[in-house]
Formats: structure tokens, sequence, C-alpha cells
């Protein structure tokens, strides 16, 4: 960083002006970025001369700023952030090249002879899991059966996170039926994407799109060369920013040996959505981990207090017992209504919380406790 | 920076949906009529706004007050029950939590929430009424903020200043010489350097000032500041180190203009303050120190003059 001649910092010092301090409401309103473009400049004008002010809007910093504003171009140097894009769009490029040239098309039948091979166990876990759209090399039917053969703690560990993704999935996702059948590979490629996330640093939400129908080939593909290479132990996905809409991960092996093409995956995938409420009751949703935030509209006059989110489920309370719950990210809700022993529940909600998408628990300001095993279906008052 | 608002009055007309805003306030489950709610908000109002503020600018004004915690805020000073039910409900934890970030102890933490509380319930009383520093919340920011705000005020204004008194015992134990005051060096610093730095600062934007006074005045770091200013890290660190090229060509064409050659001005951007003050001093005690290469110069042509 360039010096700055050392008369400027004692300039900068300056004397002190006889200016009124601006209220504690403009700062706070200052430090939450609140304040009009106008009022905003009056209050770094004061800022820039007062150490005892700049001094409280440090102090006032909530814990966690975690909210940025989206960072404009800097005028000096455009290039940091095009290289970032431009190394996102080379490493797309050569993961489609790469597959091009190493991925062969597998029959469907091959592969499902190879799953029938399997034992029960792991048949029933790959048919709900993993449908490759064509037909296994030689060489990469070796390769799964090798390692299908070899059921893993893992393996059944994923199954019972992945039968809660599967359940928190979209509703564009296979529907419960289409699991038990051959599933689409669109939805295919959702649920592996779901199960194998799940072996590792899951970054893939399971509010993941299916790819289009249209590609088939590429999207459920086995990479027969990477299966021999790749060790047989569950990896972390890392998605990359999207590049036109191409997201990248690194293949993962997940607990049955399978590696994923990187062009397996869907065109754009996006991460679990995160939730916060406004101070004035508003429900917003970040699809970007936080950098944009959008307001979601819930179907209430009430002030929306707590909320609670697993997966694609969000539990929003609020006033007068309002208690809203959607089950696709917000896309769509449904008001519940607390009952216990005829009691209903109208006091204000102000705690909620959600272990997974049956066991729940509410707080009110009259310090009652409202707790669920079903989903809302039934409650108990403590 | 004068706090603005004189206190105005607003026509009620001009305040428009006031009934939407009511009603979004939770107003009447605390007893606020609207009447005393208009009256509230025509009281922000001529706090903030002028006279002269057009309608729409009053109107989207009003839209971001935070009015159902405005409204909570005044009831609590008020001393309704319920709304110290639901204030204690939602800030209690929190305002022990913003004490303990900001206090960093334990003790003094607490000591700073509870001195607080005092102040939010209205231990003062005054003509018979209770004095309470929620009644000061206006809706501009949030009340949590707000109350981070308050607390930290409170710091700033009991604990930085203890912090501040040195102990003179315990200096003298560390060995500490307590020197004489070192004159200011105002004289030895070119008025014309003062000026060209003071032009140049004034034609910042404030936000750049501020980041420089936070940086270098303050020692924050880029990261501290970005979290102010809601902006990536490096964002600051670039605005630094271009202010600082801009700043020293802002100077040099100031000095430049005021008469000084190239060579000139960039001898006199690069004298130190301190070392000013370091060639002060060694004159006051070496009277027979050779002058400074500047003096030497003119005592030169004076002596030239002279013959």
């Amino acid at each position: 960083m360039a010096d700055l001649p050392k008369i400027v910092i004692q300039r900068l010092q300056g004397k002190a002006r006889d200016q009124a301090h601006p209220d504690l409401d403009l700062i706070s309103a200052f430090v939450e970025n609140s304040l009009t473009q106008r009022d905003r400049n009056q209050v770094l004008e004061h800022l820039a001369h007062c150490s005892d002010c700049r001094e409280v809007v440090a102090l006032s910093l909530p814990e966690q700023a975690d909210v940025v504003r989206a960072e404009t171009q800097p005028a000096g140097s455009p290039w940091l952030s095009w290289r970032v894009l431009r190394w996102g769009t080379l490493a797309a490029c050569v993961a489609v090249v790469g597959a091009a040239v190493t991925i062969r098309y597998e029959s469907r039948s091959k592969f499902r002879q190879l799953i029938a091979a399997q034992s029960p166990e792991v048949q029933r876990m790959n048919e709900t899991v993993i449908q490759p759209a064509s037909p296994l090399k030689p060489d990469s039917a070796k390769a799964a059966n090798r390692v299908s053969s070899q059921p893993s703690v893992s393996t059944e560990g994923v199954g019972t996170a992945a039968k809660m993704r599967l359940k928190a999935a979209p509703s564009k996702a296979a529907t419960p039926q289409a699991a038990d059948r051959e599933p689409s590979e669109a939805s295919t490629a959702l649920q592996r994407k779901s199960v194998l996330a799940e072996t590792g640093t899951a970054e893939v939400s399971a509010g993941a799109e299916p790819a289009p129908q249209a590609a088939s080939g590429p999207m459920d593909e086995l990479v027969p060369g990477r299966a021999k290479d790749m060790p047989l132990e569950s990896q972390t996905y890392k998605a990359q920013a999207a590049v036109g809409g191409a997201m990248l991960a690194q293949p993962t092996m997940s607990a049955s040996g399978l590696a994923v093409n990187k062009t397996a995956l869907v065109p754009t995938i996006k991460l679990l959505p995160r939730w916060t409420l406004t101070s004035d009751g508003t429900l917003q949703r970040s699809l970007d981990s936080g950098n944009t935030w959008e307001t979601i509209p819930v179907p209430t006059q009430a002030i929306l207090r707590a909320l609670a989110a697993n997966g694609l489920h969000i539990w929003v309370g609020g006033s007068g017992g309002a208690l809203y719950h959607s089950s696709d990210a917000g896309q769509h809700w449904t008001q519940v209504r607390p009952t216990a022993n005829g009691e209903v529940l109208t006091a204000d909600i102000i705690g909620v919380e959600f272990t997974d998408p049956q066991h729940g628990t509410l707080s009110t300001s009259t310090k009652e406790t409202w707790v669920t095993d079903d989903s809302g279906q039934s409650w108990q008052k403590k | 920076m004068a706090v603005r608002g004189v206190q105005s009055v607003v026509e009620p007309s001009a305040l428009g949906p006031v009934a939407e805003l009511y009603e979004k306030s939770r107003g009447p489950e605390f007893g606020l009529t609207l009447e005393a709610f208009e009256g509230m908000l025509q009281e922000v109002c001529g706090k903030y706004l002028s006279v002269e503020t057009p309608a729409t600018a009053r109107r989207a004004f009003l839209a971001s007050l935070r009015v159902e915690e405005l409204v909570l805020a005044r009831a609590c000073a008020a001393g309704h029950e319920r709304a110290w039910e639901v204030f204690l409900t939602r800030f209690r934890e929190k305002l022990y939590d913003i004490a303990g970030y900001i206090a960093k102890e334990a003790s003094s933490a607490r000591e700073l929430a509870d001195s607080l509380y005092a102040d939010l319930y209205g231990t003062t009383m005054r003509d018979g009424k209770r004095i309470s520093k929620l009644a000061s919340y206006t809706g501009r920011g949030s009340l949590e903020g707000w109350l981070r705000t308050v607390l930290a005020q409170e710091y700033v204004n009991r604990y930085r200043r203890q912090r501040r008194l040195v102990s003179l015992d315990q200096k003298s134990e560390e060995g500490v010489q307590f020197a004489a005051a070192v004159p200011e060096p105002v004289a030895e610093v070119d008025p014309r350097v003062e000026a060209a730095t003071d032009e140049a600062l004034a034609e910042l934007p404030s936000e750049d000032r501020f980041v420089l006074a936070s940086y270098y005045l303050d020692s924050r770091t880029l990261a501290e500041i970005a979290r102010i200013l809601r902006v990536h890290e490096s964002t600051i660190s670039r605005k630094l180190d271009k202010l600082a090229k801009s700043l020293r060509k802002r100077i040099l064409a100031g000095l430049r203009r005021r008469g000084m050659s190239r060579q000139q001005a960039q001898e006199a951007l690069e004298v130190d303050v301190r070392d000013l003050r370091v060639n002060l001093r060694s004159r006051l005690v070496q009277e027979t120190a050779h002058p400074p290469f500047s003096k030497k110069k003119a005592e030169a042509r004076a002596g030239e003059g002279h013959d």
C-alpha cells in the first residue's frame, strides 16, 4: 500500500470541530445501512472528524455483520473480480472438454444388470439414488462391481440423511413413487447429488434444480477411469461459482465408490437457501450465501419474529400465534394453527426450532412451549 | 454536524397513510390511540425533516421507520407492563450478549447492561414523571441496533476514559521517564503545505476521509473498516492505496499552484512532521548545531544581498 504523506495524517486530525454529535438513532441507522444517502453522507462527514463517534460506531457493529454490499466494479482495478470469472470459465471449459474426451455412453440395461448383481440392500440404495443414463463400459463396470460389493457404514449413514434430503426435495424433484420406479434422469441427478453430498461436507442443496430432460448423456454418466483412480473415501464437494449457469464440482467418491463426472452435475446448482427476518418482520431469503437477499412474501399480516429452516423446510412464527410452514423454500405456504387440548395458540411466537422436519418447538412471549413430533400435525403445550 | 430537525410542525394531512402505519405498529395492543401515534410520528418527523421536505420524501421517511419497535419503546417508556414483558422477552438476553461483546469482560459487561436497564426502565424522576431512555428512540434504525449503540456510547463514556488515566505510580514502576512537552513545530511547517493538504482533504468525499481517519488515526484494520461500510476488505485496501497516491498528486499540484517548483514541492512533502520536532529539539539543546539546509541557503542569500 502506498505511503500516505505524514502531513496528511497530521492535518487529518485537524482541530476538533464544534459540531453536535448525531443522535444515537442516526448512528444505529448508519450502522445498519438504513439511512438515505444524504443522511449517510452527513453522518460520515461527522465521523471523519470525531474519533469518539467512530469508536461508538465500531462498537455498535453486530458480532457478525455478514451483509456485504454488492461490490461494484472498482474503478482502479476491474480485473480482480473478472479474474475469478475468467478462471471459472476456463475451468468450466476444461471440464467440458475433459468430459467429452473421457465420457463413454453406457447402456442403462447393463448398469441395471450390475445393480441386480449387488446385495439387496445396496441394490435398494442404488436404485433410489444412482441411476445412470447409459450402460457402463466394461472397465467401468468392473470398477463398479468392485466398489459396489463393499457396502460401507457411510452408505448406511447416507441413507438416513438421504431420506431426509429426499423428503426435503422440492416439488420439482422426483415424487416418492418415482423413487421406487425408474426415476427420470433429471430427478436421478438431483437425488444422487443429495446423497453424494451427504457423504462429505454438503454444499449442494437439496433444492438443486433437476437437469433438463434433454441432457441425457452427460447427466448420469460414470467416469470409468475416475472410478478406478480415485480413492474410496469421501471427499468434499466444492461447488464453485456458476458461470453462465454452469456449476463445477470436483468429483466425489461416495461410499459406493461411484465417481460422478463433473458434467454429470446439473447445469445450475443452488446452495441451501439462507433465511433471515428483518426488524420489521419481513422474511428474506438468499440463494447465494448471503450476497443478495430477496423478500419472500408470507400470506399473513402478522409480524414475523422467529424462523427455523431445515433444508427446504422453513417455519416462521410471529404475532398472535401466526405460524406458517413451507416445504419448498418459501414458494408455497401453509398456515399451521397449533392446538393442544382444545386450546389454540394465540400468543406471540418468539422462538421456533426444528431439529428435523418432524420435531419442532415453539416459544411464546407468554413463556409457553409448544412441541410437535409430527411436522406440526399435532402439538403438546408445556 | 448539527442534528437536523428544527422543531417544526408537520401538518397531519402530510403524514400520509398514518392509519396503515398505526395498524402495522400494533399500537392498540399497548393502549396507544391513533391520535397519540400520529403525535409520535409528528415528533419524529419534526426532528429529522424540515417543513420544505416534499410529501413523497416524507412518506418514504415514515415508511422507513420501525413503527412497531417505536411503539414498543414508547410504551415501555410510559411504563406499560405488557410492553415491558414483550421488551424483556425480546431483548433481555440480547442486551447482556451485546454488553459482553462490547466490554469483553464479564463483570464490566454485566455492570454495563444493568446500568442501561436502569436507564431504560427509567429510575430517574423528573417533575414526578419517570424518565426513560427509551423515550428518545425514534425508529430510524432497529431497536436492537439502537440498544447496541446506546451500550457502545455508555461504554465509551465510562470505561475508555478511565483507561486513559495514567497511573503515575504504575508508570514510574515501569521506568517511564516523563519528558518535558515538546513545543509545537508549527513554525517549521510551511503553511503552503498545510493549505495544500487541507485543500486536498476537503475535496475528498466524506467516506474517503472516514476511511483515512479510521485507518491512520484509529489504527483500525481493513476488515473492521470494511464491516462498518459494508464492503469487502479488498475494497478498503484498494481505496486506501488509491487515496494515498491521489492525495500526493493533489498536494503537489496545490503546492505548484502556490508558487513552489516541482522539486521544492516534493521536498516539502517529504518532510516528516516528527522530524521537524526532532530538529527543533536538537536546535534547542545544541546551540552550536548546524542550521538546517534551508536555513543555510537563506543565510547565504542574505549574505549575498548584503554584499
